[in-house]
């Protein structure tokens, strides 16, 4: 364990509690602006609420429809995650514990999807999905961000399974498992951590993602909750009570769902899979 | 019947690396057959090709009377107990037993009855309920054998199982693995490079180096009848000592002569020693056939040597003296009694009915058959 004198302690707590300020600050300003008015807002934009109310919530979530932006990012950002486990897990167990010819071309090539942004390539994916028919769907977002959150996932994941003995394997082999037993009750169960990691991540990318969105979905029905709360951003004028507050209730859910899954994440981050 | 019959067994992994050369070996129903050899000798690769975690590069592998090469490990009717155990962290000890008859479908009633059985033969029923992570390393090892047992298979694998224990307990178990293998009746085939196990557990040992078999015996064979200078050095502690000397002639008898050591050949072996008059050779004896002259029974100048002590080892049950005869440094594993000293210069006798001669270039064993174990060691 490192330590630190006292001068040294007193320098990191006030680094680290400016940082935190810079952070919070912002998100702090977001929510308590939320609930003002717009004339409190252009007047004390840094006040708590003078007359806090609830109107500005009934207001986004009615003209943004909000509901149906939560029920449409749940169904894309969901499915999208499933799909990211359960290829990216197969994917890497395969290249972690199998030999076989071009495996390891298989985990660079999937690698580079790491250097290179899939908004680099928005045009052909556009025509691609144009050629299928799955522009302006949900499915075609779905298919879209398995692909693109496959590396990071694959690379996550394949550090964890590399880190199973080989002999657990081998005795599950032995004990008369076929590879898809072993890896559903002998590796899966030893990278729960990873998993989890994963799922959080990809579910936050999805989620936060715009700019897939914005490009494939024109009909409103089909609208996510970042492309349904971008209405309050005008061209001449921005509503800035009900944007805040749309912003709120975008992010809330990942926020909830971070901190009920926090100890998973920062186990995950801190262990390997097996000590 | 389970024998394991291995035919020209070759294993080449694709790096183009040999490990093993053409492995014959016959282990017979009921038979504890024990792969010996330093590390990289092929005998773990040897073991994983019997399991199925490796393929057979030529040759073929037959259990129970059946080719099993292209037979998946699971339908070969074996068991395996790994090194570092290779216990499912995230399952009970319970679950860990249980894990294969499930995957096999045995019914509930009848694997919790084996289950519970193996952990009574083990001594673990009450840690049933705990994860391996919260065991010592001799319950983990009872637990990945227990798991090998409730399988009730033909053979059992045992890849250096008590390598990661502590030496009391390596005693402790090596024990109750030979009592398991008499209760169960198995065939067992076990790895290691621990020729004091092989010794203690084998009905026959299998002595690797290199990827290639040295010498196929019992455990008396083995140590008295060693096909060759490297067996001959395996297997023992003290190792045996080994002296490059010359054969020499003197009217009718022969004598092994190196500088001032010059030690009378019995009569029984000039017929095989006979070529090599006049030639070096290594002569090889061990360290419990030398003997302090003190307490030699019948010393005769013949077989004595001069050596000078340089480290003395009591061990309560002997001494060992470390000495150097003619330059070259020997172990003698003397009687505790002993006065020698470091730095003194005693006499040692020499069991010339116990030596043996490797010829120098083949290092095989040139008296090879004429030490049978039978055979009451003497002193003249």
């Amino acid at each position: 364990m490192l330590t630190l004198s006292k001068y040294g302690k007193i320098l990191v707590y006030t680094l680290l509690l400016i940082y935190t300020m810079l952070v919070l600050v912002p998100f702090l300003m977001m929510i308590s602006n939320s609930f003002k008015s717009m004339r409190d807002i252009y007047l004390k934009p840094f006040s708590l609420p003078t007359d806090p109310s609830f109107r500005n919530i009934i207001d986004a979530w009615n003209q943004a429809g909000i509901g149906r932006g939560y029920l449409n990012s749940l169904i894309i950002a969901g499915s999208a995650v499933v799909g990211i486990v359960i290829i990216s897990s197969f994917f890497a167990y395969a290249i972690s514990k199998y030999e076989f010819r071009g495996r390891r071309f298989l985990f660079m090539y999937s690698m580079l999807g790491l250097a290179f942004p899939a908004r680099l390539a928005i045009i052909p994916i556009y025509l691609l999905l144009r050629n299928i028919n799955l522009t302006n769907s949900r499915l075609g977002l779905i298919i879209i961000y398995i692909a693109v959150n496959i590396p990071f996932s694959v690379f996550l994941l394949k550090n964890f399974i590399d880190g199973v003995p080989n002999e657990l394997s081998e005795a599950a082999r032995i004990d008369g498992a076929n590879p898809l037993q072993i890896y559903r009750h002998v590796v899966i169960p030893l990278i729960k951590p990873a998993i989890s990691i994963v799922s959080i991540v990809s579910f936050v990318n999805v989620w936060n993602d715009f700019f897939f969105p914005l490009i494939f979905i024109n009909d409103r029905s089909k609208a996510t909750i970042t492309l349904a709360v971008s209405i309050f951003f005008g061209e001449y004028a921005n509503r800035w009570n009900l944007l805040f507050t749309s912003l709120t209730l975008a992010i809330a859910p990942t926020i909830i769902l971070f901190l009920i899954f926090s100890r998973q994440f920062i186990a995950g981050m801190t262990q390997g899979a097996i000590k | 019947m389970a024998e394991v019959i291995l035919k020209d067994v070759v294993k080449v992994y694709p790096n183009g690396f040999k490990a093993v050369h053409g492995a014959n070996l016959e282990v017979e129903d009921k038979e504890f057959v024990v792969l010996l050899g330093p590390s990289g000798c092929g005998k773990t690769t040897t073991l994983r090709m019997i399991a199925g975690l490796e393929e057979i590069t030529e040759g073929t592998v037959s259990i129970g009377g059946r080719v099993v090469n292209d037979v998946e490990p699971k339908d070969r009717d074996i068991a395996m107990v790994f090194q570092n155990y290779a216990l499912y962290p995230h399952m009970t000890v319970y679950e860990n037993m249980a894990f294969g008859l499930k995957l096999r479908k045995v019914p509930k009633p009848e694997i919790d009855k084996r289950v519970k059985e193996a952990a009574n033969i083990l001594g673990i029923e009450g840690l049933l309920d705990r994860k391996p992570k919260q065991l010592s390393g001799g319950q983990r090892q009872r637990v990945a054998v227990g798991r090998a047992i409730v399988r009730n298979p033909k053979v059992f694998l045992f890849d250096e199982p008590l390598s990661n224990l502590d030496a009391k307990l390596r005693t402790q178990m090596r024990a109750e693995l030979k009592r398991l293998h008499k209760n169960l009746q198995a065939t067992i085939i076990y790895v290691t490079h621990d020729q004091v196990e092989a010794m203690t557990m084998a009905d026959k040992i299998v002595i690797m180096k290199d990827g290639v078999i040295q010498q196929i015996g019992d455990p008396y064979s083995v140590y008295f009848e060693p096909v060759n200078k490297f067996v001959a050095g395996f297997i023992g502690t003290p190792s045996m000592n080994f002296i490059g000397a010359k054969v020499s002639k003197e009217g009718e008898k022969l004598w092994i002569h190196k500088d001032s050591m010059k030690l009378l050949i019995p009569e029984r072996y000039y017929e095989r020693l006979a070529p090599y008059v006049g030639k070096e050779v290594v002569f090889g004896v061990r360290p419990e056939n030398i003997y302090d002259k003190m307490f030699a029974v019948t010393p005769s100048e013949e077989f004595v040597a001069e050596g000078k002590v340089d480290v003395v080892e009591p061990l309560g049950s002997e001494t060992l003296i470390h000495a150097t005869i003619a330059g070259d440094d020997i172990v003698a594993k003397v009687d505790p009694k002993t006065r020698a000293q470091a730095g003194d210069t005693i006499d040692l006798v020499f069991d010339m009915n116990m030596v043996h001669v490797f010829d120098k270039e083949t290092e095989e064993n040139v008296l090879m058959g004429l030490h049978s174990a039978e055979e009451e060691p003497k002193v003249e």
